[in-house]
């Protein structure tokens, strides 16, 4: 059962070959050129995300406060 | 005292017999030995390890939240968080103090790495890649060649993702950040006076944030438009299973948004605060990282030991209920866990009384002797029902007055004659309590009126 569970471990490992565009997450450089324009250019994002952000935030607190003691 | 008592008893095994914690341990210490002898590297000596604890920290934790409730949730909760942030915690060591570079999740014993290995006169041809994760890494210069110490050697170090590196994945991350966020919302909808709690939920809100934004990068924004390199690496075995990965150069390629820079996410070094404002001297990703989940995490502690001195049994809350919060715990430290089979006789009339229990889960009948042979079916009894009280009352005789008898697998926590005497008593004791004796008086007085009409 052990060798199974192993070979399953290896596996995954070996799928993670597979994933598009695999992460480096904190590692390395910026690429060449990168800089303040390019986030300027996805600022969008950012807001919708913050916007995401506050209301599922706005919504949870809502729930939480609603409930009495 | 009494936190500390209700500290242990959240940490103990309560529904996993001692025998069956002991073999586990044996099992899990066997196979961590096994794992070291076989060279295994780190993620993989941890994985056995822990492997065998999962079924039954699964089944004792299902238990205590059916015991204990919301404080057990969190608890459990606050243990996954702690978990979560040693992972990244570890990851600061290995960057610090053990020379380690950040290249997650490690490079893989695959065809490629162990292709240029070959080619480098690393390792035998003949040989064939393990697809192991590393557990070393060369640091590469910005050559992507390795850089040398001023003994002319290869500067080497730990492949910085932590214990499971190749769970070091954004949507790992991603998903790991919303279970917190939605947990301590759950425990902040029972717990909502909790402050430390609240700060947690605010942390984690800024988390998801960054989570959100550079999830959103890794995988919608695959446009390639930047000029990079990639690093490339050889692997091969240092000693048994464990790999290092060494770098062989540079490869151009070009890059899209996520890797070109977005990795760094909004606050990290490198990251859009950096960029927009100029400003440098931001942590890096992986510090910034540890800093936010020690944010998250030592608030949900807090606010988990702050609600552990409410610790206190859901059954005897039914049984008991006009106790206060503060005796609940008290007697919910006094009371014992036991099982009976189904069938099982858990005691017989006449039977001379030293407990009385609380049911937890299944079901007793409760049956009365009529004659020599005959008995009569009194009541069935279900989950937070008090039983065997009655002979306990009863100082003169001390006897049962009816059989108890399991319909099925029945739990009960188990409470001793001086306990019970303590929760009668209303002018001396721990609890003390006008209500609870009143509250048990009346049930033996119907009780025994619903036997006398039989």
């Amino acid at each position: 059962m052990f060798v199974h569970l192993k070979n399953l471990f290896i596996y995954i490992n070996f799928m993670i070959l597979f994933w598009a565009s695999q992460a480096n997450a904190a590692s390395g450089p910026l690429a060449k050129g990168f800089g303040a324009d390019d986030w300027l250019d996805k600022i969008h994002v950012v807001l919708t995300v913050l916007g995401i952000v506050l209301c599922t935030t706005a919504i949870l607190i809502f729930f939480i406060l609603r409930k009495k003691d | 005292m009494g936190f500390i008592s209700l500290f242990n008893r959240f940490l103990s095994f309560e529904a996993v017999s001692v025998r069956t914690v002991a073999v586990t341990a044996l099992i899990s210490y066997l196979l961590q030995i096994n794992a070291i002898i076989s060279g295994e590297p780190l993620y993989m000596i941890a994985l056995y390890t822990l492997l065998p604890w999962i079924p039954i920290t699964l089944y004792e934790g299902i238990w205590k939240v059916q015991n204990y409730a919301a404080v057990a949730f969190l608890g459990l909760f606050t243990i996954l968080q702690i978990g979560h942030f040693a992972e990244h915690l570890i990851q600061v060591f290995q960057i610090d103090l053990m020379n380690g570079t950040v290249a997650c999740p490690p490079p893989i014993d695959n065809l490629a790495n162990f292709g240029r290995a070959v080619e480098m006169g690393l390792r035998d041809a003949l040989s064939e890649p393990s697809f192991y994760s590393v557990e070393k890494i060369i640091k590469p210069g910005a050559d992507g060649l390795p850089i040398l110490g001023s003994d002319g050697q290869p500067l080497i170090g730990s492949a910085a993702c932590a214990v499971f590196g190749q769970l070091d994945l954004e949507i790992v991350h991603l998903i790991w950040e919303l279970v917190g966020l939605f947990g301590t919302a759950i425990c902040l909808y029972y717990f909502h006076r909790n402050i430390f709690l609240w700060i947690a939920f605010a942390a984690l809100c800024w988390h998801a944030l960054e989570h959100l934004t550079i999830t959103y990068f890794y995988y919608f924004e695959q446009e390639k438009l930047w000029e990079g390199f990639k690093q490339l690496w050889a692997t091969y075995p240092v000693a048994g299973n464990v790999y290092v990965a060494h770098p062989v150069g540079k490869e151009e390629a070009m890059l899209n948004f996520y890797q070109a820079g977005g990795k760094f996410g909004l606050m990290a070094k490198h990251g859009m605060f950096e960029q927009l404002t100029g400003f440098q001297g931001m942590p890096g990703r992986a510090h910034l990282h540890m800093g936010y989940n020690m944010t998250i995490t030592i608030p949900t502690v807090l606010g988990f030991l702050w609600e552990l001195r409410r610790l206190r049994n859901t059954y005897l809350e039914m049984a008991f209920g006009r106790l206060s919060v503060k005796e609940l715990s008290a007697l919910s430290l006094r009371v014992k866990q036991v099982t009976f089979k189904a069938g099982e006789t858990i005691f017989e009339q006449g039977d001379v009384a030293q407990y009385c229990y609380v049911l937890t889960k299944g079901s007793v009948d409760v049956l009365l002797k009529k004659g020599k042979d005959a008995q009569i079916h009194v009541a069935t009894l279900k989950e937070g029902d008090l039983f065997g009280e009655i002979g306990l009352l009863d100082k003169t005789n001390n006897k049962r007055t009816a059989s108890i008898i399991a319909t099925n697998t029945v739990n009960c926590l188990q409470i001793d004659a001086d306990t019970f005497q303590d929760l009668v008593k209303s002018d001396d004791g721990e609890f003390r309590s006008e209500d609870t004796s009143e509250q048990i008086k009346q049930l033996v007085n119907y009780r025994l009126s619903q036997n006398k009409a039989m």
